[in-house]
């Protein structure tokens, strides 16, 4: 029995999405659609589940909170599109539906007879996205990468680094699959309302790699036009902020992020930590000199400092800081629990759970997570009988012939 | 299907004729230029002589002249008028100028108290902390908020965390601000009205890597273990001949496993049954990475690349950004325009995107802010423009 998604007054209501997507880039954006209002449906099988579903190594597929994050929102409906009518029953479906979003791996959707053209021939305005790791042409558009791997290959993990480290350092996230997700969903906004304007749709094509190159897009400038090539930056991204660092406080496995922007900021920080007035370091020119040792001082001071309420004093001070928050922070943070941005959820399986909120706040035509993430099939009886129009006999012969599973 | 190389023909302008206004200190830049990427007509208010960050190292050749590689980056595209708000001829210059637009992009450091008296405009808030709350006038630094996000805890060495390059806290607020900015102007379609969006790069940065539901949902603190993957051994940078190499293998997949055991040579350390569990590898990275890290330690990047993808292997060199820019895929692609700069992080087979280099300060003003040459002259000898 399927549970109520109301997305009435949202502000993409009326837009409907079939979304192919597994794991994080195509779900991202369409759970942000989502929130927006517009009718996403989220395609899977019993057969083929969106591996997210196992992402907590676990294997129950109704209980991972990874996949539970980022499929608010969304309908379910499963298809197989391998059995004798699934493609037709999936293409009755785009044709009713604005935008298809995908993150096959190169030679799937045509294995599948899903390509463009074919989705096109159905609904000849559709907006289609399509999610790569590498693109969908050159020499190496079947090569596998995942978040981790592209930032490698694309030069982020060269840079995200500290200049002292002897080995490349970087992240384990997946960071690319974010970025990747965010410049789909701008690129299909644009898209629809090109489509108002002109009735046409199009075929929007997202390179993992390239999208994150633009999140270096200043670096990679630099190597293109600049003197120098860039280099890792560490704690000191911004370069007239001196000091600038992550440093260890009193209690372990704590740091605080501090800089100083200015010269207004370097008399704040010394007055908040008791460091004595160095004419020498009134200047940015005269810190950087000196750098080790002014970075050493301010290291010393924030060492003997309770983490507990550092950032707040720093900042009422008028020093740029902030404790680097994790889990446990983010949950306990109060700006946030002031804004309301974190809030408990209810879901079958899961449980009450609390959950990052919506970061579009939209004053007028709010945004909001009205259901947790679906169940494989939890909506099959609703895209059957109202999104297609099929009759209960209809409805029950597709799942009869053991298409829709 | 989409841009090749050779251009398609057709530039493809989706937002055409919505004049979008930037305002503060140039950190809502990314939003701005990903629509300006759409053809919307992006408009930076930046104050008389310009911003600083067209100044700020590193400098990047332009036609225009040398500039900050960060300003010529996120400015590619637009329009740039200077005035001082704060003076009254200024603040009559940024009026008519949002007389003519649709949309404003208001950065940290933006006046936003035009906001109420314009409800037909689509004006989107995007700052560091969010307009309310306790850390609403927080100093927030690209890094700062960073770290409040809780990206950064999951960023760097155990003992020492590290920010991740480029400016990711603003960037990727904006792509979420743009993004909020063509919903509201979507709604707008449909009422006729506009409305204001708060997009807070801390909650943008939270809704990222599961950080929170890890804790909330298992007490879980991700934790910060470099290029380690959290599940996946092996799954991290490995030394080699020539440089460094990344290699993953899907904790949940046997044949995945099978064939990456197979490229090593069927080692004697990994060949029993047990180490197909994903678990089990984790539990026993050791062993794992000191048997791949033998095995590429005397092979060249290229290589070891090459043979693991032949084996479907998720595999990439760690590269520099030139050697990226330049590598095999990013020239059949095209990424770099003849122009000599990146493409944007999307094609579409409606058409080729627009370019134009960063524009000189108040390069627009003539244009934009309706004033003569002699007017012009006025008012920047008074410091108005």
């Amino acid at each position: 029995m399927a549970r109520p998604l109301n997305l009435e007054g949202l502000p993409l209501r009326g837009v409907r999405v079939v979304d192919l997507s597994h794991m994080v880039a195509g779900p991202y954006c369409t759970m942000l659609l989502g929130f927006c209002g517009a009718e996403v449906i989220k395609v899977e099988s019993a057969a083929r589940p969106d591996g997210f579903r196992l992402r907590d190594g676990r294997g129950r597929m109704e209980h991972c909170r990874q996949f539970a994050e980022i499929n608010r929102n969304k309908y379910d409906f499963t298809v197989n599109l391998k059995a004798d009518g699934g493609r037709e029953l999936l293409l009755r479906l785009i044709a009713r539906s604005d935008v298809v979003v995908e993150n096959f791996s190169a030679g799937v959707l045509s294995r599948l007879g899903l390509e463009y053209e074919a989705l096109r021939a159905v609904r000849p305005d559709l907006i289609a996205v399509s999610l790569q790791a590498l693109g969908r042409d050159g020499p190496d558009r079947d090569h596998v990468a995942y978040g981790p791997t592209l930032m490698p290959l694309v030069g982020a993990s060269h840079l995200w680094n500290d200049p002292a480290w002897a080995e490349p350092v970087g992240s384990q996230s997946s960071f690319p699959d974010y970025v990747a997700a965010l410049y789909a969903l701008v690129a299909l906004l644009a898209a629809l309302h090109w489509r108002e304007a002109t009735g046409e749709g199009q075929y929007i094509e997202i390179a993992q790699s390239e999208a994150l190159a633009n999140l270096i897009g200043p670096a990679m400038l630099q190597s293109l036009r600049g003197d120098t090539q860039p280099a890792p930056r560490g704690n000191a991204p911004l370069a007239t902020a001196v000091p600038s660092g992550c440093y260890p406080t009193r209690q372990p496995g704590r740091f605080c992020f501090v800089c100083a922007e200015d010269d207004h900021g370097w008399a704040a920080l010394c007055r908040s930590l008791g460091i004595s007035a160095q004419p020498n370091w009134e200047t940015v020119a005269g810190r950087m000199r000196d750098r080790e040792r002014v970075e050493a001082a301010v290291a010393r001071c924030l060492r003997a400092c309770d983490p507990d309420g550092l950032a707040e004093r720093l900042q009422a001070a008028g020093v740029a800081a902030s404790l680097v928050e994790d889990g446990s922070d983010l949950c306990a943070d109060p700006h946030l629990a002031d804004r309301g941005f974190l809030a408990e959820a209810d879901h079958p399986f899961i449980g009450p759970l609390r959950y990052p909120g919506v970061p579009l706040r939209f004053e007028r035509t709010p945004a909001r997570a009205e259901r947790t993430a679906p169940l494989l099939g939890e909506d099959n009886d609703y895209v059957l009988r109202s999104v297609l129009g099929l009759s209960a006999a209809e409805a029950r012969a597709w799942v009869a012939r053991g298409v829709v599973v | 299907m989409v841009g090749w190389p050779g251009g398609m023909g057709v530039t493809y302008r989706a937002l055409d004729g919505l004049r979008v206004v930037e305002l503060g200190d140039g950190s809502a830049s990314m939003a701005g230029r990903v629509l300006a990427d759409l053809g919307a007509e992006v408009v930076v208010v930046e104050p008389p002589g310009g911003l600083p960050e067209r100044r700020q190292p590193p400098l990047v050749a332009t036609p225009g002249g040398r500039m900050g590689a960060g300003f010529a980056y996120y400015n590619a595209g637009k329009a740039s008028v200077t005035l001082d708000g704060a003076h009254p001829d200024g603040a009559r210059l940024l009026d008519r100028l949002l007389d003519g637009a649709v949309a404003v992009l208001a950065g940290p450091g933006a006046d936003r108290s035009r906001a109420a008296a314009r409800p037909a405009l689509v004006w989107v808030d995007l700052t560091g902390f969010g307009t309310t709350g306790p850390r609403a006038d927080w100093r927030a630094p690209d890094p700062v908020v960073f770290a409040a996000g809780g990206l950064l805890s999951i960023s760097g060495l155990p003992d020492q965390p590290v920010v991740a390059p480029g400016r990711p806290a603003y960037d990727v607020a904006g792509l979420h601000a743009a993004a909020a900015l063509l919903v509201a102007l979507w709604e707008r379609r449909r009422s006729g009205r506009g409305q204001r969006v708060d997009v807070s790069a801390q909650e943008c940065l939270a809704m990222l890597e599961n950080v929170v539901t890890f804790f909330s949902g298992e007490g879980w603190v991700v934790p910060r273990l470099g290029s380690q993957h959290v599940a996946a051994v092996p799954g991290r940078i490995y030394r080699c001949a020539d440089g460094h190499v990344h290699l993953y293998v899907t904790p949940t997949s046997r044949p995945h496993w099978q064939a990456f055991v197979d490229w090593l040579g069927r080692p004697e350390p990994l060949a029993g049954p047990e180490w197909e569990d994903g678990a089990y590898r984790r539990a026993h990275a050791d062993v794992v990475d000191q048997v791949v890290s033998d095995f590429v330690a005397g092979m060249p990047r290229e290589q070891i690349y090459r043979e693991a993808q032949a084996r479907h292997l998720p595999c990439a060199p760690v590269q520099t950004p030139a050697e990226f820019l330049s590598d095999g895929q990013s020239q059949a692609r095209g990424f770099v325009r003849p122009e000599g700069f990146p493409r944007p992080g999307f094609r579409t087979s409606a058409g080729d995107s627009p370019f134009a280099w960063a524009p000189a300060a108040g390069a627009d003003n003539a244009r934009l802010l309706g004033l003569d040459a002699a007017e012009l002259d006025r008012l920047a000898a008074c410091g108005v423009v």
